[in-house]
């Protein structure tokens, strides 16, 4: 996870990445540590975006009074061509008083900054994207640690269901949890406070009516009614999980060529022939009808959308599970 | 030569019209032009306001006729909604044309095509003028039916209404023999196939494309024989009618919307361009109408599609009937089928027939409700699936 940044001694440093509770985190590392080797350091905070050449200028001079600086530049991604080279002629011959900081989002835009401050020898934090489940995982048990705790396996999940995938509403859920049960916390203690499904979306409906599971099914789209996903939306999902079954189901091959045939990616085919194991072509043959059905009733034809989407999700899993028999 | 040379096999209606033209008695303010699809109503109404603002009463070569024909007559308006609805917006302007006094003709003629398009708004808007109507101006309105899905009762009772008949066959031919010079083995294949629709004759007549497309259609109710071969038919029919409407608005949409940048000044030079090109709104109000056109030549070419496949199905449903009851049966609607539809009454018989033809008809219902076109006609195709063979 993320790693303990790079000792904060060096004087010119690049903070890049999408992730914004890195980037505050290893800018506020940085200033901490500057401000513990220099109390009355002199603290500057501009913003690339629309910056005048001559401020830049003016902090990045030497002082009359002498004494440690800290510069922070944030938003270098949007920083005019200008302001860019000024910043890398002053990489090229950085003051030893002065602490440079620039903070960059991320992506292609001023790339050229980040390497020339690269080159120029600047310590560099980097902040990437977590987007893996089981990177965020790691996030929350990182977290549970910094915060002096533990945390079992069923309860991160549990927290990462609950809490939603923002990572500094993980991260305060995780230290409130340490503090209130201290050392270990377990699926109880994430229950107590959290409950529910942040991210219960159309696809996480369309995944369990496939497979069966009529409870949870029917449980995941109160979810993700409550959250306010739009009707239409879970309707076309679980439209295209009964046409990819279909699909993978009516035609026989191996899923690589099956791949090609069809021209999904691998992942989707996999996930899809794993769903339609339950099924029978008959079943898939009603199954196509309701969801039919089910789109021009979420279009207008139903009085009540909430109750088109419970009804065929109920029918869906009934036609599963009374064909699943037949050939 | 008259302006009634266009109208097909419709004689009782020429006579009605023209009594009205010649007897000032038999005129009235509203008239309500119905018949289904193809069979002219849009070239009656034409036809009509020629001969009303034709001195002679509609003699097709003066310069009234053929300005109203060409539609550059100045006192007759011709609305023809090519997006999805005619709104109230558009309702009020018509409202307004007609509240004017004719210019130069005898009548303000107002024509609107396709009035079964009109929303409620536009409908009560139009009834309004229909209720109290100017003293010199014709309206004339057209739809498929007097169903009220179609035109609402409330504008019905106070139109004259002129119901056109589906043109016959022979008709058909003849004038596409005649006026444009069709041979004659063609143009009888082209009226029988067309189901009584004289520009889908002509257009299968003239276009090898368009003879294709409807092979490729006809060729699908008995290629239903598993799960995969349904869902790759569905497939191919939405993939059909994307790319018909993706070239049919491509040719229109860039030339519109180059039109529409030039008149706003959109990359000129010189002072006074920024104050004169502040054109946004309408720049996204044209591609908005773009949308909505794009949207109903996406639907009408899958509509054509369903009506062809309901009428294969229909044959069907006449040859089974036949089978079992004698008789004489009625003309088919795809002669050159007649084998296919055959093959189909054995498979499915008299009732699998009925039913396929209420899944197509149910097909078009949900795609007016707009269902995604993908998920109706794949839900289409796997209800016409083949039984599975029994021998």
């Amino acid at each position: 996870m993320a790693a303990a940044p790079p000792a904060p001694t060096s004087h010119l440093r690049v903070v890049v990445g999408e992730e914004e509770l890195l980037r505050s985190r290893a800018l506020s590392a940085v200033r901490a540590a500057v401000l513990g080797r220099y109390p009355d350091v002199e603290q500057h905070d501009l913003a690339a975006a629309g910056l005048p050449l001559g401020e830049l200028a003016d902090v990045l001079a030497p002082s009359l009074f002498g004494g440690h600086r800290l510069v922070v530049v944030t938003g270098v991604h949007e920083a005019a061509g200008a302001l860019c080279d000024a910043l890398t002629g002053y990489a090229k011959e950085a003051d030893p008083d002065l602490t440079l900081v620039v903070v960059h989002h991320g992506g292609k835009r001023n790339e050229a900054l980040l390497k020339a401050f690269k080159a120029a020898g600047a310590a560099v934090d980097e902040c990437p994207k977590i987007k893996s489940t089981g990177d965020r995982l790691a996030f929350i048990r990182n977290e549970v640690r910094l915060a002096g705790g533990r945390i079992a396996a069923d309860a991160a999940n549990a927290l990462l269901e609950a809490v939603g995938n923002d990572l500094r509403d993980l991260s305060s859920a995780a230290s409130q949890l340490v503090s209130d049960f201290g050392g270990t916390i377990d699926v109880d203690a994430v229950a107590r406070f959290y409950r529910g499904q942040a991210e219960a979306n159309g696809f996480a409906v369309a995944d369990k009516v496939m497979l069966g599971d009529m409870t949870g099914s029917l449980e995941t789209l109160r979810w993700a009614l409550g959250r306010g996903v739009a009707h239409v939306l879970i309707a076309d999902a679980i439209a295209d999980g009964v046409r990819t079954a279909a699909r993978v189901k009516s035609v026989n091959a191996r899923s690589g060529d099956l791949a090609r045939t069809l021209g999904m990616p691998f992942w989707k085919v996999d996930k899809a022939s794993s769903q339609a194991r339950g099924w029978s072509i008959d079943g898939l043959q009603q199954a196509v009808a309701v969801t039919a059905e089910l789109n021009a009733d979420v279009k207008g034809a139903a009085a009540s959308a909430d109750y088109a989407l419970e009804r065929a999700v109920r029918r869906l899993v009934g036609i599963r599970s009374a064909t699943a028999g037949r050939r | 030569m008259t302006v009634w040379n266009g109208l097909v096999g419709q004689d009782d209606v020429i006579a009605v019209l023209r009594g009205a033209i010649e007897d000032p008695a038999a005129m009235t303010h509203a008239w309500l032009f119905t018949g289904p699809p193809g069979s002219g109503r849009s070239v009656a109404a034409r036809a009509f306001a020629a001969a009303l603002q034709c001195p002679d009463g509609g003699d097709g070569t003066c310069h009234a006729c053929r300005t109203v024909l060409a539609g550059t007559h100045a006192d007759v308006a011709v609305i023809v909604p090519d997006g999805l609805s005619i709104g109230a917006k558009e309702a009020r302007e018509l409202v307004r044309l007609a509240g004017r006094a004719p210019s130069q003709g005898r009548w303000q003629v107002i024509v609107v095509e396709d009035a079964d398009r009109m929303t409620e708004h536009a409908a009560n808007a139009v009834l309004k003028m229909l209720e109290e109507p100017p003293p010199r101006t014709v309206v004339m309105l057209c739809t498929p039916s007097l169903h009220p899905d179609d035109i609402m009762v409330t504008i019905r009772s106070r139109c004259r209404v002129v119901a056109l008949r589906t043109p016959p066959v022979d008709a058909i031919a003849d004038v596409l023999v005649e006026r444009d010079g069709i041979d004659a083995a063609m143009a009888s294949w082209a009226a029988a196939a067309s189901g009584g629709h004289v520009g889908r004759a002509r257009h299968l007549a003239r276009d090898e494309n368009a003879r294709l497309s409807r092979k490729a259609v006809l060729d699908v109710p008995l290629s239903l024989v598993s799960l995969a071969a349904c869902l790759n038919a569905a497939d191919d029919l939405v993939a059909a009618a994307k790319e018909e409407s993706d070239q049919a608005s491509a040719a229109l949409d860039g030339a519109e919307t180059e039109a529409v940048k030039a008149s706003l000044g959109v990359g000129a030079r010189g002072p006074g361009v920024a104050a004169a090109s502040r054109g946004a709104g309408q720049l996204k109000e044209l591609e908005k109408r773009q949308k909505s056109r794009a949207t109903r030549l996406g639907r009408d070419s899958l509509d054509r599609a369903l009506v062809d496949l309901a009428a294969l199905y229909r044959d069907a449903l006449v040859l089974a009937a036949e089978r079992e009851a004698g008789g004489e049966a009625p003309p088919l609607a795809h002669p050159d089928r007649r084998a296919d539809a055959a093959e189909l009454a054995a498979r499915i018989g008299a009732e699998g027939a009925l039913r396929r033809i209420d899944a197509v008809l149910a097909c078009r219902t949900a795609l007016e409700q707009n269902v995604k076109p993908q998920i109706a006609v794949e839900a289409l195709t796997v209800a016409l699936r083949l039984p599975a063979d029994r021998s």
